[in-house]
């Protein structure tokens, strides 16, 4: 600032610009109005300075399916709520979805399938004159109906843990690992198709268990996730009895691969495929053995006046049956003899009087599965000089057979 | 019988062995007397010595229910007599031809008890004869000739 005493003139710079040779009256004048102007100006930032409201929803939106109802709410934030007046401003809504402008929601049927880019704005409540949002593009993509498999996996394993050829009926197997789907899409429809139909588990490549793979049926997606592998019960995965019962023990697992299709055609076809791998049916036919028929009494008639040998009858007789190839021994106690058979006059205890007798059955076989049975062929035999003393009356024994296999 | 699955499952389905010894008896042993002299005139009875017994086998500690005996020429033939331990009539001897007969008495055990058909259980039936004194005062006399009978003894077990 310069001021020139002789003149009484005052020369300065404000905010870029030049005042020469103001005079003082002047100059107070202008600095009250520079103090109105300043005044003034602060109104009038305070007055522009008022938010405009801003859209917050984040781009892109959650993806829709086709023909799958659709709704999702704009949101804002800033100016003078409510909002309204929602308002598509470039680009084109998915056909069959709609914004509604009062409420922000874009809601309806998606038509078609495809991305789709829009932008909007949305007004805000202010007066006399509601402020316009910046304009925001948002995408939204519609899916065409589909199904995929959960957690990734479209593998699945069936187990029969201990098959037993001993069993009576169907044996099912167990699922280790599932493969489930889901749908995008409710209610939709789908078929499954089993490619082959059986299978067979094989033992080092020379017998064989022929097995049926329990696979969900067709039907329509209602939501839950639809497991291809049915567990143990009616339509699982199974062995039959005449061809696990003449197997010989050992591990057996499948020879080929079985594929599960999962195909839709709403929306157009699409379909995914499920294996059961090579080897993911897999079982262990255990050795083991039961009674086929249970022994009548073996039963002697000692006539004492009679010198000879005197052989008992049993009917029927003992029959087993053993996994096929199975060792089989065959051992026998005798209650009142131990290895020396005794039939005691006391029995069922043993402290009477005692005739030795001879206990004859089969020592070792071969099992030869559960469809033939081995026969024991029990007897027993004694000699008159173990009984022509003895008292009159009846005498009993008891044996008792371990049979190890 | 009781079975026993080793090392796997078990199934124990039971068989009794089961023996009779059956009641019998056998192995007869006929038994005989020495032959004995009469004398008219003698007093008492006059008993047969026993040479041979006769024996029976049984079965061990089986009772039989009865002996009978009968006499060849005597009324037992066709009713025997059953053996109480004591001197049964009813018994005849017969000579040469039907009309030389002598009359006895003749005894055995009322039952046995047996001891089996072992190399010990022979038993005795307890076998015995006499001709009672009325008897012998009254046989004819036809030229010293001998008499015999054969008694069949049954046992009933």
């Amino acid at each position: 600032m310069m001021y020139n005493l002789r003149r009484g003139l005052l020369s300065f710079h404000v905010a870029g610009w030049s005042f020469k040779n103001m005079r003082k009256t002047c100059f107070h004048t202008f600095l009250s109005a520079l103090f109105f102007v300043t005044i003034a100006a602060g109104m009038a930032e305070r007055v522009f300075a008022a938010p405009r409201p801003a859209i917050s929803s984040a781009s892109p939106l959650p993806a829709g399916a086709l023909f799958m109802a659709y709704s999702f709410t704009f949101t804002a934030t800033s100016g003078i709520p409510p909002y309204q007046a929602w308002t598509v401003t470039a680009g084109a809504l998915p056909p069959g979805l709609t914004l509604n402008a009062g409420t922000g929601v874009l809601s309806g049927t998606p038509a078609s399938t495809g991305m789709y880019s829009f932008s909007i704005t949305v007004d805000d409540s202010a007066t006399p004159i509601p402020k316009t949002s910046a304009a925001i593009a948002f995408s939204l993509t519609i899916n065409p109906p589909s199904c995929a498999f959960t957690g990734g996996s479209s593998s699945g394993i069936i187990s029969f843990s201990n098959i037993d050829p001993s069993s009576t009926g169907t044996i099912y197997g167990t699922v280790t690992q599932q493969v489930s789907f889901t749908c995008n899409v409710t209610p939709m429809a789908y078929t499954i198709t089993v490619n082959p139909a059986s299978g067979w588990m094989l033992q080092s490549g020379a017998n064989d268990i022929p097995y049926t793979p329990g696979i969900a049926p067709s039907g329509a997606y209602a939501g839950a996730a639809v497991n291809l592998l049915i567990p143990p019960g009616v339509g699982a995965t199974l062995i039959s009895q005449p061809d696990y019962q003449n197997a010989p023990a050992g591990a057996y697992a499948s020879s080929s691969a079985i594929n599960m299709t999962v195909a839709w055609t709403l929306g157009g076809a699409g379909s995914i495929v499920a294996t059961i791998p090579i080897g993911n049916v897999a079982g262990t036919v255990i050795n083991t053995c039961a009674v086929a028929q249970s022994p009548g009494t073996l039963t002697f008639t000692m006539d004492p006046s009679v010198a000879g040998t005197t052989n008992a009858t049993i009917s029927p007789d003992m029959l087993i049956k053993c996994t096929k190839g199975d060792s089989v021994v065959i051992s026998a106690s005798s209650k009142c003899g131990g290895g020396a058979p005794r039939l005691d006059s006391a029995y069922p205890a043993c402290g009477g009087s005692q005739i030795p007798y001879t206990f004859n059955f089969v020592s070792s076989a071969t099992g030869l599965g559960f469809g033939t049975s081995i026969p024991l062929n029990i007897g027993g035999s004694t000699t008159s000089s173990n009984y022509q003393d003895a008292p009159v009356g009846t005498y009993g024994d008891l044996q008792t057979l371990t049979i190890t296999y | 019988m009781v079975l026993v699955m080793a090392g796997g499952a078990f199934a124990a389905p039971t068989v009794d062995v089961q023996a009779t010894v059956q009641s019998m008896c056998g192995s007869p042993v006929n038994g005989a007397f020495t032959a004995l002299s009469i004398d008219p005139s003698a007093t008492g009875d006059q008993a047969f010595a026993v040479t041979t017994p006769a024996t029976i086998k049984c079965t061990n500690n089986r009772t039989t229910v009865s002996i009978t005996a009968a006499s060849l020429y005597g009324t037992t033939n066709g009713t025997p007599a059953t053996c109480n331990g004591t001197l049964l009539t009813g018994f005849t001897m017969q000579g040469a031809t039907a009309a030389e007969q002598i009359d006895y008495s003749f005894k055995c055990d009322t039952s046995i008890v047996g001891a089996g058909f072992g190399a010990g259980g022979a038993k005795s039936l307890g076998i015995g004869a006499s001709i009672l004194e009325a008897d012998a005062q009254s046989a004819d006399y036809n030229g010293g000739g001998i008499y015999h009978d054969t008694v069949t003894l049954t046992v009933n077990y």
